[in-house]
């Protein structure tokens, strides 16, 4: 059982994602850049994407081939030394099933639709410390190694509208979005004590936990994870909220524009099937009373440790009550320039916020329309103090028919095991009506 | 659908990792051996604590000045008082005339003044032969020596005229349950009518029986009874877990402490007072005071009918030889008693609860000294937490509140009994006794601390890992290396804590 969480923890990148798109930012032939800021005008009059499956993940410390040899051993050293304060394992999959959009000369409306999966593993340096190495190297200290974890999925559906102002140099756009919750599994942000203190006298062990989990998810119980079986996901309607996306545009001149978007504003109360889990108290473990079992012919067992264990992780407090969990906002800032008509350059800031921390990210891409029907861009970027490997798009076709590709880490595609961040999104869709402007 | 929508970018993911999740099944661990540190053993423990949970058979007790004493008890109880005397039947006694007095004490060959009666019954018999009454009569027999209640027994019963040409039987019970018979005369009398009339009976006619009859209570000269009670063993523990050394107890003493109930005297004899030595080597324990063990207990007057007279008879190092004796750590003591009840046939009463307890108590102040006294004790354990350990470093430390040197070890043991390793190197860890104040007492606040740690390379500690058995072995110093005695006081303490860091194997760890 350990070896598979070892293994898990160690290769969640391959099968999570975070939510960055980078090089779709610059990707305006396609209607799917108007996703990072809503006040993207889009080249044609109507825009039906088809379904467009999008997959993230990201681990701020490491990449799996940085810490497993070519024969598939861990090197926990080596692990240890890229693991930073805080780091987070974080792993998105979104698929648009339809979006539409219409351009209705500076009016441009739409709509999207989407389900979204969201998996979130928070840490510091002392929880993976304490798993790989042990307490003893925190004699005398009181660590916290209180994690933050997020699972879940929703669905959501977006009308988005933007309009172009002074002759259509500023453009500003939003997007309604409602959210209707499917399941979700989250630690509280107010609650997050899980701290260990080994004595120095004889390493007696004092656990301290503020700790609570929520969830809604239909059938089960925390403390029983048997009881994860009988998950039966369903859209009751209880659990919904909204979101927003705001964003601005304007062109400087011709050469140059700048645009300011923030994206997933908003939250989801779940309400169906919502408890709360809390580990709430101070635990500690002394050791043995072994005077009264050695005075009366007892044997000896030092197992009494394990039942201290159970009631640190023992979940108390099982109460009912809605709760909200917010979505992981983005933002992006950027700025364009066109030196020549076929060849976009552009710098983009972007950050999002996971679980209250921001995780800024800059890139610089280069677009280049080769064709009126086929572009191609790349895009590098420097994200959790790394540099990633360029990221590659392009589209093809400019009407009736485009197809797209984009990532922003296209050694990723080909070789998952050395990226650290990797995302892709691709898909196709209807395009009608083509205007230069 | 619902699922189906959920489980869509799930399997879309699955899908783009398609390669590495193969990988992800062949990932293997390598030497993960983080270092793990807990306690083992945390625990305080007082010299009562210490000398009162070896074993039920005794207790602790506290002299005056505080100094603590184990108690090892041994009972004996006697026989009740319905064993001793058993109440005869009597059968057919004839009532001849009216009023017959009967000697009771010789019917019964005893010197009995009183007796009370929990059960039984006085059956009369009528012979009613034929044409004994020409009619029905009433007759009416009156006991006036029994008493219920303070009137005296009286039975009124029909008597059939018998026109028949056979005798037939007319038979009367009275109940003496609660009844009280006075026996201060020896006799008895009795007396009957007929019809109200002091018309006797033919001779033979009317007789009375005693049946079933119990007593709680008989006052008078008691019969004489022998006891011999079963042998009783005392297990002296302390000593059991001996393995060298010397130790002096300064003031043993045994206490044969005697609850007698009988209202007469009770001559008691110990046939056997033995220490047995391990050897099994028997010796007599004597006492000055009581030749040939021989004791005279006391007994409670007949106003004092249903409690226990007390006494003690004890044993110390001035009257018997008791302190040679404790000095050769015996660790069991053998007692047998018989004893004569009512040996000079006095007055006096028994019951039908009377009993007599001897309590044989070894109490043993803690007080005296110790040269390398050296106990062993062996448990079974449970190694199964450290199977998944491949190393480890034992911190002990131990707050020692004795006046007194202890040499303590921990030996692992397989199976068989075979030393696999000890815990501490250099033979054992010296606690140093505490330091006593001016009038000899150690003061609680100021006990010896000491540290120290034990570690086992990977090899010694796969070795231990086998063991079924942990030998605690404690030797003690007094102070002076055993050459002062001194005094163990109740609140003596002692505090061991040991913890363990270990590099522990987590992927090895056993559900």
């Amino acid at each position: 059982m350990q070896k598979y969480i070892l293994a898990i923890f160690f290769s969640i990148p391959l099968f999570v994602t975070a939510q960055q798109e980078l090089g779709l930012h610059f990707m305006r032939p396609t209607y799917q850049s108007n996703i990072t800021n809503p006040a993207f005008f889009m080249k044609q009059t109507v825009a039906i994407c088809m379904p467009s499956p999008y997959l993230n993940y990201g681990n701020s410390a490491f990449s799996q081939r940085n810490v497993v040899s070519q024969d598939s051993i861990i090197d926990f050293n080596e692990a240890g030394s890229n693991v930073k304060d805080y780091n987070y394992l974080a792993a998105s999959a979104n698929i648009m099933p339809l979006a539409v959009g219409v351009r209705i000369k500076n009016l441009q409306i739409g709509l999207t639709t989407g389900f979204r999966a969201f998996t979130y593993l928070g840490y510091n340096k002392n929880m993976f410390t304490l798993l790989t190495q042990g307490n003893a190297g925190f004699i005398g200290q009181k660590v916290n190694i209180a994690p933050d974890f997020q699972v879940n999925t929703f669905a959501e559906v977006g009308l988005s509208a933007a309009y172009r102002f002074l002759d259509e140099r500023l453009s500003v756009g939003v997007r309604a979005k409602y959210l209707l919750g499917i399941a979700d599994i989250s630690t509280s942000k107010a609650n997050k004590e899980m701290s260990v203190y080994t004595n120095p006298d004889i390493y007696q062990l004092q656990f301290t936990t503020n700790y609570q989990v929520n969830s809604s998810l239909m059938g089960v119980n925390i403390n029983n994870l048997d009881s994860l079986g009988n998950f039966s996901p369903q859209f009751s309607g209880k659990n919904n909220g909204i979101a927003f996306d705001l964003g601005a545009e304007f062109k400087i001149n011709d050469k140059i524009s700048v645009a300011a978007s923030v994206i997933d504003l908003g939250g989801i109360t779940w309400r169906d099937n919502a408890r709360s889990y809390t580990s709430k108290g101070t635990y500690t473990y002394e050791g043995v009373d072994a005077a009264a079992l050695v005075l009366q012919d007892s044997s000896i067992s030092f197992n009494a440790i394990s039942d201290t264990l159970r009631k640190v992780f023992n979940f108390q407090g099982d109460t009912e009550g809605a709760y909200k969990t917010p979505l992981h906002s983005q933002f992006y800032l950027s700025a364009s320039y066109r030196p020549i008509s076929i060849l976009t350059v552009g710098g983009l800031f972007y950050g999002e916020f996971l679980y209250g921390k921001l995780h800024p990210s800059v890139a610089v891409s280069g677009n280049i329309a080769l064709k009126k029907w086929f572009s191609v861009g790349l895009v590098a970027a420097y994200r959790n103090k790394h540099l990633m490997p360029p990221g590659l798009n392009f589209s093809l076709g400019g009407g009736p028919v485009q197809v797209f590709f984009a990532t922003d880490n296209i050694v990723g595609t080909f070789m998952p095991l050395k990226t650290r961040d990797y995302n892709v999104r691709t898909g196709f869709n209807w395009l009608l009506g083509y205007s230069d402007k | 659908m619902q699922k189906t929508s959920l489980l869509l970018p799930l399997v879309l993911i699955s899908l783009a990792a398609c390669n590495p999740l193969d990988s992800w099944k062949n990932i293997k661990t390598p030497k993960y051996q983080p270092g793990v540190a807990f306690p083992l053993i945390n625990t305080d423990f007082t010299i009562r604590e210490i000398l009162g949970k070896f074993n039920d058979g005794r207790y602790i007790d506290t002299l005056t000045d505080g100094t603590i004493a184990v108690v090892y008890r041994g009972k004996a109880i006697s026989v009740g008082g319905k064993d001793v005397y058993t109440f005869p039947a009597i059968s057919d006694v004839p009532i001849p005339i009216n009023s017959t007095t009967i000697p009771f004490n010789s019917l019964l060959g005893q010197d009995f003044k009183k007796i009370i009666f929990k059960g039984g019954n006085i059956v009369l018999k009528v012979n009613n032969t034929p044409n004994l009454f020409a009619n029905d009569v009433t007759c009416k027999v009156t006991f006036s020596h029994f008493k219920l209640n303070g009137q005296a027994l009286t039975s009124s019963f029909t008597i059939p005229k018998n026109t028949g040409t056979t005798a037939t039987t007319v038979t009367q019970n009275i109940s003496t349950a609660g009844a009280t018979l006075d026996l201060s005369s020896g006799d008895i009398n009795i007396s009957y009518t007929i019809n109200n009339q002091n018309t006797p009976f033919m001779s033979g006619n009317l007789s009375f029986s005693l049946e079933n009859m119990q007593y709680s209570y008989i006052e008078g000269k008691i019969p004489q009874y022998s006891f011999n009670l079963d042998e009783t063993i005392i297990d002296l523990d302390i000593f059991r877990y001996w393995k060298l050394g010397d130790v002096y107890f300064k003031d043993p003493r045994i206490n044969l402490i005697v609850a007698n109930s009988y209202g007469v005297p009770l001559r008691a004899q110990a046939n056997i007072l033995n220490a047995i030595a391990s050897n099994g080597v028997k010796t007599a324990i004597t006492n000055s005071d009581y030749p040939n063990n021989v004791f005279n207990f006391p007994y409670p007057t007949v106003s004092q009918a249903g409690s226990y007279a007390l006494d003690t008879f004890k044993f110390n190092g001035t009257n018997s030889n008791l302190g040679q004796i404790i000095q050769q750590r015996p660790p069991q003591v053998e007692y047998q008693v018989s004893a004569d009840l009512n040996p000079n046939g006095v007055q006096g009463f028994i019951t039908d609860s009377s009993k007599f307890d001897i309590y044989l108590d070894i109490a043993l102040p803690m007080y005296g000294r110790a040269k390398n006294y050296t106990l062993t004790k062996d448990f079974d354990t449970d190694m199964s937490i450290f199977s998944a350990m491949d190393y480890a470093k034992f911190k002990l430390v131990t707050e020692n509140g004795f006046p007194a040197d202890v040499k303590l070890q921990l030996l692992f043991l397989d199976e068989s009994g075979k030393v696999l390793d000890s815990l501490f190197s250099n033979n054992s860890v010296i606690l140093q006794a505490a330091a006593v104040d001016g009038n000899g007492r150690v003061n609680q606040a100021n006990k010896a601390i000491k540290t120290t740690e034990s570690e086992f390379t990977p090899e010694r500690f796969s070795a231990i890992k086998a063991a079924k058995k942990i030998r605690l072995i404690a030797g003690v110093n007094t102070l002076n290396n055993g050459t002062v005695d001194v005094r163990f006081y109740t609140d003596y303490a002692m505090g061991l804590r040991l913890g363990i860091v270990a590099g522990v194997n987590p992927l090895d760890i056993k559900k």
